[in-house]
């Protein structure tokens, strides 16, 4: 009996960060008359399902992907061109757009599950390369190159409903995310991250559930492009460079790898403090950098752990007080 | 081929580019036997395991078991049919309790339909069972190192195996440690499950074997009562050499 209680007591803490957060987040638009902060907010909710996206399978998982941009991108360019050039409805190209993730997902996962360690990564880094070579290069005159691909229509028109529509996005999918990584099945993945020999030993499909790992996440990363195409209305090759795959892992970092939320926190705070900081030109880039070196160095367990750290501190003193 | 067959392995052999880790060995294990698997560093006993539990593929030969050739199946599916495995290299889910260590392999069976109760309470009953149920929220990186051994064997039998293969659970431990977990090994024996021990600690492995498997160089030398293969010629001499056979017998 006290053990549910204890454990309703937790829950209700979570929410109310969460609510206390929604509450927040529902009224930024009434209070500022600046749509270039709603710009940033909205970007910031995008990278956040981007982010919390790779976590499933790299920080929960343990395979390191480098190209997550992949399923981005090529869900925002499959939304773009299918609207734009075959006048295709956009709930329906917002549909292929994510299918195509859900494809490239197991396109790419399905070689990926023999490989381990810097294989997968090369691997994984190699499929957003040629991904972005076609885009940039070989298939311009698909992608439009840095022209991009204009004119893709929009859900709902203007900054605030998208920053709502954006929101509530962002909200469902982290929940959903984080209720999967709370589950059995999150204990299932964790423990292939620990050791996968000894995960099949305990009789785990370790194939089965790495390949649910990589459409997961191909998925959500899909839903995130596919959102980021209709907002921003053009496509260019910026949805899948390196650098966008490369912050889906600063992210993570800064905020806490493996806690799905860890990701979440990060995407939202660096999204900000980069458009934020944009009086600094490329100084950001540097001051950026510079973050991600300390954060590795003194606060590896990202953000998130700071909590932990409270916690345990918290635990400490209840135990003493038992004995 | 009777379905009274435990466990057989007919002409199995695995190369490793033109090493003969295993070569065409052939035994029978009858359900409810303590079969103990020794043998000089190298003979091909840890590799014969990874045959019989599907981490490794061999290059000819067939494994049955239940009287069902399991030879292609995969580590999970031969878990499922009841053949669980300890690391010799331990490897715990470090940043996993003890707790959730277990747990792992009692979701997994109870997915399966092997256990009724909730995976918790078994994981505890069976940590219970090893002796480490006061360690139950310990992570498992800070557990010394016998008891992780102990650890491994929980989640072994936490997958409710009816086949239990422990791949040197007393090496690195204590005169003590050996003690208590001879006894462990030996509860789970007689609470039916059929096992096989490689073992290089050998007066563990000699008290509680029925039955005694002796490799060398990949070939099975030997297979009789413990206190058979401790006379046999052959074996003295894959352990101590010829000079040492010369000596030893006089």
């Amino acid at each position: 009996m006290e053990k549910t209680k204890v454990s309703a007591g937790i829950l209700e803490k979570k929410y109310a960060a969460l609510i206390a957060f929604g509450i927040i987040a529902a009224i930024i638009p009434l209070i500022t008359p600046s749509i270039y902060i709603i710009h940033v907010l909205i970007l910031a909710h995008i990278f956040v399902i981007y982010a919390a996206s790779w976590d499933i399978l790299t920080g929960y998982t343990g395979q390191l992907n480098l190209g997550h941009a992949m399923f981005f991108g090529l869900s925002a360019y499959v939304v773009a061109i299918t609207n734009t050039m075959l006048n295709l409805p956009l709930l329906f190209s917002t549909i292929a757009g994510v299918f195509s993730a859900f494809l490239l997902s197991l396109l790419v996962g399905v070689p990926c599950l023999r490989l381990r360690g810097p294989y997968l990564a090369i691997t994984t880094f190699s499929f957003s390369w040629i991904l972005f070579l076609l885009a940039s290069s070989a298939m311009i005159w698909l992608s439009g190159g840095e022209e991009g691909v204009r004119g893709v229509k929009t859900f709902v028109v203007g900054s605030v409903p998208n920053y709502y529509l954006s929101l509530v996005l962002m909200i469902l999918s982290v929940y959903l995310l984080y209720r999967i990584a709370s589950s059995e099945t999150g204990l299932i993945l964790k423990a292939i991250k620990e050791d996968e020999d000894a995960a099949m030993a305990c009789g785990i499909d370790t194939t089965r559930y790495k390949l649910l790992a990589f459409i997961l996440s191909g998925i959500f990363a899909g839903i995130a492009g596919a959102f980021y195409a209709q907002y921003m209305r053009i496509v260019t090759v910026d949805v899948v460079t390196l650098e966008l795959s490369a912050s889906a892992i600063t992210f993570s970092l800064i905020g806490g790898i493996g806690t799905i939320v860890g990701p979440a926190i990060g995407a939202y705070m660096l999204t900000i403090l980069f458009e934020g900081f944009s009086w600094l030109a490329d100084y950001r880039i540097l001051i950026y950098n510079l973050i991600i070196v300390a954060f590795v160095l003194f606060l590896p367990g990202g953000l998130i752990s700071l909590k932990e750290k409270v916690n345990k501190k918290r635990k400490m003193v209840i135990g003493n007080d038992r004995k | 081929m009777t379905e009274n067959d435990f466990l057989k392995v007919i002409d199995l052999s695995k190369h490793f580019k033109g090493l003969k880790a295993v070569d065409e060995v052939n035994f029978n294990v009858d359900e409810g036997e303590f079969l103990g698997i020794i043998g000089p560093n190298g003979a091909g006993k840890t590799t014969l395991f990874n045959l019989i539990t599907g981490f490794l593929k061999p290059t000819s030969g067939r494994i049955y078991f239940r009287g069902r050739d399991i030879t292609g199946t995969k580590p999970h599916e031969r878990v499922k049919l009841g053949i669980a495995r300890t690391f010799q290299v331990t490897k715990p889910f470090r940043k996993f309790t003890v707790v959730e260590n277990v747990i792992i392999s009692a979701l997994i069976a109870k997915k399966q339909g092997k256990i009724q109760e909730h995976e918790r309470d078994f994981a505890m009953e069976v940590l219970e069972k090893v002796d480490l149920a006061h360690r139950t929220d310990v992570l498992a990186e800070n557990l010394p190192h016998g008891e992780v051994k102990k650890l491994e064997i929980a989640r072994a039998l936490a997958t409710k195996p009816e086949l239990l293969l422990l791949d040197e659970p007393f090496s690195g431990l204590t005169g003590e440690e050996v003690e208590t977990l001879q006894d462990v090994i030996k509860s789970i024996h007689k609470n039916g499950i059929t096992v096989i021990l490689i073992e290089h600690v050998l007066k563990a492995c000699m008290a509680l074997s029925e039955r005694i498997i002796v490799l060398n160089y990949g070939k099975i030398i030997a297979d009789g009562t413990p206190q058979q293969v401790c006379m046999d010629r052959q074996v003295i001499e894959a352990y101590l050499g010829k000079r040492g056979l010369e000596f030893a017998t006089g």
